[in-house]
């Protein structure tokens, strides 16, 4: 009955399509685990940049709404949310056996991560999307226009590629779902703190300031904050970049150690 | 590389699989013909869910080697998933999707000319037609079962691996999956069955090889495994006729072929026999031919179970048990 085995290439494309259709066919059924990663970036953008409206941080442009100086690091959490727990469903299917059945089949395994990373970022790019919508409500616009959001766009996507690898390696490598979501829930806030998201480095104590000028966050922050508030340098944009490159390297490459091993 | 078509479907030769201190598997020799239904019988950690795994290149073996459908495991692990149906023990298809949808999920992975046309045909045959648009997670244990059963089917394997496939199902479930097992045999294919239930292997395999602790530790089918034990005994008990002395038991019966000895106790003649079920007609034909009248007549088999004692010195787990069909008679 199986049809003589197409080319490799061919093979991988179509179950990596097969895998991604199965995502959606879980995000139709079940729409409220996008919606609820979508809450925590929502509250935080309409209670705390209220709270610190006033706010005038050392570091920050002068006359800059602490909303529009925000909007960047909300963005940018979005994507860590996002990236972070796409680990989960394959855990998930790692427990109760149905990544075994799935292994059992001829597929490639590699195609089991493509098929999740494309996913993840499919819909990491609708939730910036959606985020841009509610900033502009708030009265926050996009100030270098159609090409920083698509800036917004590409850099939410080399965070999320370096995350995404080591959320779904983490999901292989945990003994139990309830470790993988202590270190989510542990990592998240200190992650978010320490990085620019929040605040400029100078408004931080030094300690704080090497942690966020390691953060891949930060470098996130840092090339999406003057995409959306104007004035940023071509420098500034290819340092940030590069930052994400390298740390997607290490992800990806700490990644497939890790996975090469598990999905044998 | 082409599988090997004169090969036998599975050939294990000294698998060794420890995790840390325990040895999973201790150095298994197996060897399944095509076209039969083998069964794999023995306790859980008995080594068969390792021993399943190894030949699907899921587990790398410590030592041995493990060729399935003429394929080395080790180096053609892609080749042999294609020309294996594997049903796991536990219940894997994906809840959120409908049984339609699972099925045509693993019918895109298989590469299937017609994925669609394939997983109706499959609904058809597994009997979830009805079902088919229905979410998996509303559907009963037995049917997700069915629905497992039928993602073994899709590309029509040469070879089927059902681990436990009966485990925690109800009468009725378990009774389906035995059908399916019997219908795999009637189209030729070849079946590993994984079971720790007796009556299973007994009823549905061909051969069984025990396992314990890794090891096998007998492997014929399973009416030998039992005259092993030292063969049946058939009890037969005469009617009493006024004045009649008792039949002469010992002259009547001693000289029948596969009758070792005979026990006469007035109308009761206790007889071990070997291979019960040959042994019966020829018993009853000599006492018909005598004219003894019969009030009642038994044959006792030893189970799989004193099998298993004999060749490990323990029971099998007291889990082992069973729910057990009403009708269906047994093979061996």
């Amino acid at each position: 009955m199986t049809a003589a085995p197409p080319t490799p290439s061919v093979a991988f494309r179509r179950e990596t399509l097969a895998q991604l259709a199965r995502w959606f066919h879980h995000l139709r059924r079940e729409p409220f685990n996008v919606v609820f990663t979508l809450t925590q970036p929502i509250l935080w953008m309409l209670f705390f940049s209220s709270l610190m409206q006033e706010a005038k941080l050392p570091g920050m442009a002068p006359g800059t709404p602490y909303r529009d100086f925000m909007t960047a690091g909300v963005l940018t959490f979005t994507v860590y949310g996002n990236a972070m727990s796409g680990g989960i469903p394959l855990l998930f299917d790692r427990e109760n056996g149905f990544l075994t059945r799935l292994l059992a089949t001829p597929i490639a395994r590699s195609s089991i991560v493509a098929g999740r990373f494309l996913y993840i970022e499919a819909v990491a790019l609708a939730q910036t999307l959606l985020i841009l919508g509610l900033a502009a409500l708030l009265g926050v616009s996009v100030r270098t226009g159609v090409l920083g959001v698509l800036g917004i766009v590409l850099f939410g996507a080399l965070l999320g590629l370096g995350l995404t690898a080591l959320s779904l390696a983490l999901a292989m490598w945990v003994r139990h779902h309830g470790t993988f979501f202590m270190l989510l829930g542990t990592l998240g806030l200190p992650l978010l703190f320490c990085s620019t998201a929040l605040a400029p480095v100078d408004a931080m104590p030094t300690w704080m300031r090497w942690v966020a000028l390691a953060n891949p966050m930060s470098f996130c922050v840092d090339a999406m904050r003057p995409l959306v508030l104007g004035g940023g340098s071509f420098g500034r944009y290819v340092l940030s970049a590069a930052g994400l490159l390298a740390f997607d390297a290490v992800a990806v490459w700490v990644s497939v150690r890790v996975l090469k091993g598990k999905l044998a | 590389m082409v599988e090997v078509a004169n090969a036998p479907a599975i050939r294990v030769t000294g698998l060794v699989k420890n995790y840390g201190e325990v040895h999973a598997l201790a150095g298994l020799d197996l060897e399944v013909r095509r076209g039969e239904v083998f069964g794999l019988l023995g306790p859980n950690g008995a080594g068969k869910t390792t021993t399943v795994k190894v030949l699907l290149g899921l587990l790398r073996a410590d030592g041995g080697r493990a060729e399935v459908l003429g394929l080395d495991v080790a180096s053609a692990a892609t080749e042999v998933r294609r020309g294996v149906g594997y049903v796991p023990q536990e219940i894997t298809s994906d809840p959120y999707l409908s049984g339609r949808e699972n099925l045509r999920f693993f019918a895109r992975l298989y590469h299937l000319p017609d994925p669609r046309a394939r997983s109706e045909e499959v609904l058809r045959q597994v009997g979830l037609e009805d079902a088919a648009d229905r979410l998996a997670k509303t559907y009963s244990g037995g049917m997700r079962k069915r629905l497992d059963l039928g993602v073994g089917l899709l590309h029509d394997p040469e070879l089927h691996i059902l681990d436990e496939p009966s485990l925690g199902l109800d009468v009725e479930a378990r009774v389906r999956v035995w059908t399916h097992v019997e219908e795999l045999r009637k189209r030729g294919r070849t079946v590993l069955l994984c079971t720790n239930y007796m009556d299973e292997a007994d009823r549905l395999c061909d051969r069984v090889a025990i396992l314990d602790r890794g090891r096998g530790v007998a492997c014929d089918t399973p009416s030998a495994l039992k005259d092993g034990l030292g063969g049946d005994v058939v009890t037969l008990v005469a009617s009493e006729r006024d004045g009649a002395p008792p039949p002469d038991w010992a002259k009547l019966l001693g000289g029948l072929p596969l009758v070792r000895s005979v026990l006469a106790d007035g109308l009761r003649a206790t007889v071990a026999v070997e291979a019960g079920d040959r042994a019966l007609p020829k018993v009853l034909e000599a006492t018909v031919a005598a004219s003894v009248p019969i009030a009642s007549v038994s044959l006792l088999r030893p189970s799989l179970d004193a099998v298993f004692l004999r060749h490990t010195g323990r029971r099998l787990a007291e889990g082992a048990a069973a729910p057990a069909p009403a009708a269906g008679g047994r093979r061996g």
